[in-house]
């Protein structure tokens, strides 16, 4: 986009708005999507407000999650088809233990669930970088594989968790009506990416997946940066399976199968690249919403649910083509 | 390592093979403290092996590095820039989809230290900008800013040159003089013999991966370099092609002298992107040279003749024909094609030629991208050639296409 007849020294730079819109216009504009969506689903709605929201940040409390360990691996350059199937494995885990726990022990197994889902992301970012097998490939592998794997934890639907544990995700926060679920999802965006976005780590998972030869001449471990970045979105993934648990109340191996497409559905729709290099969470996490809520609006429309995916398919390519040719024009 | 005096830095013997492709086979360098030091060779000869090899980008399968006589095994560019080398490289080293800002905090570069740099260089640039709305030699700039900000023993630039504008050139050398002054070195890598001879002081030459000499510039000037960079076999060449230019041969073939008045190739008028307005005719078994510096239209010169774009104005005829193509296979059936891309054309008569086109389809009688020794062998056989290359020596032929 730079004309190369411009000499440097009278370069005048771009202007500050259009950076900026450049940056987080399409953060603004999926949320300002999301918020439209909300007169007309209330129009169309039986229920109070309160209960409709809490019903919308429970349904779309596993996605948020999906989405966001998706977004973080799209942004490193890779992309993580074994999102859904590791959830559903830790779903199955969780199930299987907590079910005769007491809070206490289940918030100490979650973190527990947490290792395990990192070292899940990295395993299969060591097994990427190691063979220098195409992402796409090694986890389409490891899709099978946590999926295998979950059967083997649990054959058939079962299980369960505190009821504690459930009202987490289920309840509201103290007396405000406030959904757990969707203080939950913003607590793990606030601690778990927040901090590095802006620092050395988060930086290089955007650089790696910018133009990773410019990363490794700028002196960032490359392999380690994207092993890092399925680490954390294996972080996510176990966040995910947790409140598949608490949504769902008991563990299903099959869970999980739903939410691999969904969750690359989201982060297209929330701006992130799947170039790599660009867009964050909060984007994709406003399209888990968008996402749940069409579905929601769709069944109180009585629509046909197998015509209801084709509206949605047909929703993700509209959003993304007019938020192309918008963001085009403000590059020229 | 001559005398009693411990070079800044010293390579031997570095050799340097990717997959059956031998890079480098045996590369000394020695460069002093206070000189700048010139790598020259052909496209190919391994000067940004070496340069990787030097700042830790690639291991050499072989050989020694030191820095004031300590044995160094740089195995990244950070560690290199730790030991005093800092690599300016042929492409950017910046991540495009971050601002300037934060490219400098990923690399630890001091943000006032690179915004007095380009201060001193008179450039002025906004560090919240996304480097991907920097033009081209603007990010030249803040990568060489960026290199003296880690304050190195050796300065490394690779081909900065290429990609800028005289006037910031210029603000190059100075500042290339500036770190002499400080005592310290610049290697310095160009295809511009005349930037060597008015700034380094010493040239090391490698020919097919090895030193084959270390000259005072100032002193053997443009010719002996070129002789040496090209080889005793390529200098011949080089010499019959001279003689034969004398007699008027390779620029017009045999062929073409009966037929003078045919014009097999001809722009008029053509306007795209910063072309504005060229015209010319080429007549068989011509070599047409364009010399410009980079980003002055040549690009789209060259896509517009391929078929890749359509001028906004003007017209390309081939054999008085215009030529609409409306994509490279519309320009390839008609005879017109553009070989890859001029970072490959190391061994330009073997393996280039058996991949473009042009050795495989009969019809191909024009090249637009090619080596003088290919071009000359090609006008021999009545085909022409328009050829921007950044070659020291260029066809008799030249024509401009900047615009002014």
């Amino acid at each position: 986009m730079t004309s190369a007849t411009v000499t440097a020294h009278e370069y005048r730079g771009v202007p500050a708005w259009r950076r900026n819109l450049r940056l987080h216009g399409w953060t603004i504009g999926v949320w300002l999507v999301l918020l439209a969506m909300v007169p007309y689903w209330r129009s169309l709605s039986q229920q109070s407000f309160e209960f409709d929201i809490q019903a919308l940040a429970i349904d779309a409390l596993p996605l948020c999650f999906a989405a966001m360990a998706q977004a973080v691996v799209v942004i490193s350059g890779g992309i993580d088809l074994s999102v859904g199937s590791l959830m559903g494995l830790m779903n199955v885990i969780s199930a299987k233990h907590m079910i005769g726990m007491s809070f206490r022990e289940a918030i100490l197994f979650s973190l527990v669930i947490l290792l395990l889902s990192a070292l899940a992301g990295g395993f299969t970012g060591l097994v990427i970088t190691f063979t220098r097998i195409p992402d796409i490939v090694v986890t389409l592998g490891m899709l099978f594989v946590w999926y295998g794997v979950g059967l083997w934890v649990m054959e058939i639907p079962g299980g369960g968790a505190p009821q504690q544990f459930y009202d987490l995700a289920l309840g509201s926060i103290g007396s405000t009506q406030v959904p757990g679920a969707m203080v939950i999802v913003f607590a793990a965006l606030v601690v778990l990416w927040l901090p590095i976005r802006w620092l050395r780590p988060g930086l290089s998972i955007y650089a790696v997946g910018s133009n990773r030869n410019a990363a490794y001449l700028s002196g960032i471990g490359v392999a380690r940066t994207r092993v890092g970045a399925y680490m954390l979105g294996g972080v996510f993934a176990g966040l995910a399976g947790l409140a598949l648990t608490a949504t769902a109340g008991i563990g299903d191996p099959n869970s999980g199968s739903i939410y691999t497409l969904n969750s690359v559905a989201a982060v297209v729709l929330g701006g992130v690249s799947l170039l790599g290099g660009v867009g964050g969470l909060i984007g994709p996490i406003a399209a888990a919403y968008i996402l749940t809520l069409s579905k929601t609006i769709l069944l109180i429309r009585g629509t046909d649910p197998n015509y209801a995916a084709v509206y949605q398919g047909i929703l993700i390519i509209l959003v993304v083509v007019i938020g192309g040719l918008l963001s085009r024009k403000t590059h020229r | 390592m001559s005398g009693d005096e411990t070079p800044l830095l010293a390579a031997r013997d570095i050799a340097k093979q990717y997959g059956s492709v031998l890079a480098l086979r045996s590369a000394d360098l020695s460069i002093s403290a206070g000189e700048i030091h010139a790598l020259l060779g052909a496209n190919g000869a391994g000067k940004s092996t070496l340069v990787k090899a030097l700042s830790g980008v690639i291991r050499p399968d072989a050989g020694t590095i030191t820095v004031s006589g300590t044995s160094v095994r740089p195995s990244s560019p950070r560690q290199a820039a730790r030991l005093g080398l800092s690599p300016v490289f042929q492409d950017p080293a910046l991540v495009p989809d971050l601002s300037v800002a934060h490219n400098l905090r990923l690399t630890g570069t001091s943000v006032e230290a690179v915004r007095a740099n380009l201060a001193s260089m008179g450039l002025q640039l906004d560090l919240r900008e996304l480097v991907d709305d920097v033009p081209l030699p603007m990010l030249r700039m803040l990568d060489l800013a960026r290199a003296l900000a880690q304050d190195p023993q050796l300065l490394i630039l690779d081909e900065i040159t290429a990609a800028l504008p005289s006037d910031l050139a210029e603000r190059v050398f100075t500042v290339m003089r500036d770190w002499r002054e400080r005592g310290r070195s610049v290697l310095f890598i160009t295809h511009r013999l005349r930037e060597v001879i008015n700034t380094c002081d010493r040239a090391t030459i490698l020919r097919d991966g090895v030193n084959v000499a270390t000259v005072v510039p100032q002193e053997g000037g443009e010719a002996e370099i070129v002789e040496i960079m090209l080889g005793p076999e390529a200098a011949r060449a080089e010499e019959r092609a001279a003689e034969l230019t004398e007699q008027e041969a390779p620029v017009r073939a045999p062929v073409a002298t009966a037929t003078e008045a045919e014009v097999v190739l001809e722009a008029d008028d053509l306007h795209l992107g910063s072309v504005r307005g060229i015209s010319f005719a080429l007549h068989p078994g011509e070599i047409l040279g364009i010399a410009a510096l980079e980003g002055q239209g040549q690009d789209e010169l060259f896509e517009a003749l391929a078929g890749q774009r359509k001028p906004e104005r003007g017209e390309i005829r081939l054999r008085g024909k215009p030529l609409r193509a409306r994509h490279p296979f519309d320009a390839i059936r008609r005879g017109m094609v553009l070989p890859g891309a001029r970072c490959d054309v190391s061994r330009a008569g073997t393996s280039r030629r058996s991949r473009s086109p042009a050795g495989s389809h009969r019809v191909s009688r024009y090249s637009s991208a090619t080596t003088p020794l290919e071009a000359s062998t090609w006008a021999r056989s009545g085909r022409c050639t328009v050829s921007f290359a950044s070659w020291p020596r260029m066809g008799q032929r030249s024509s401009s296409s900047a615009p002014s």
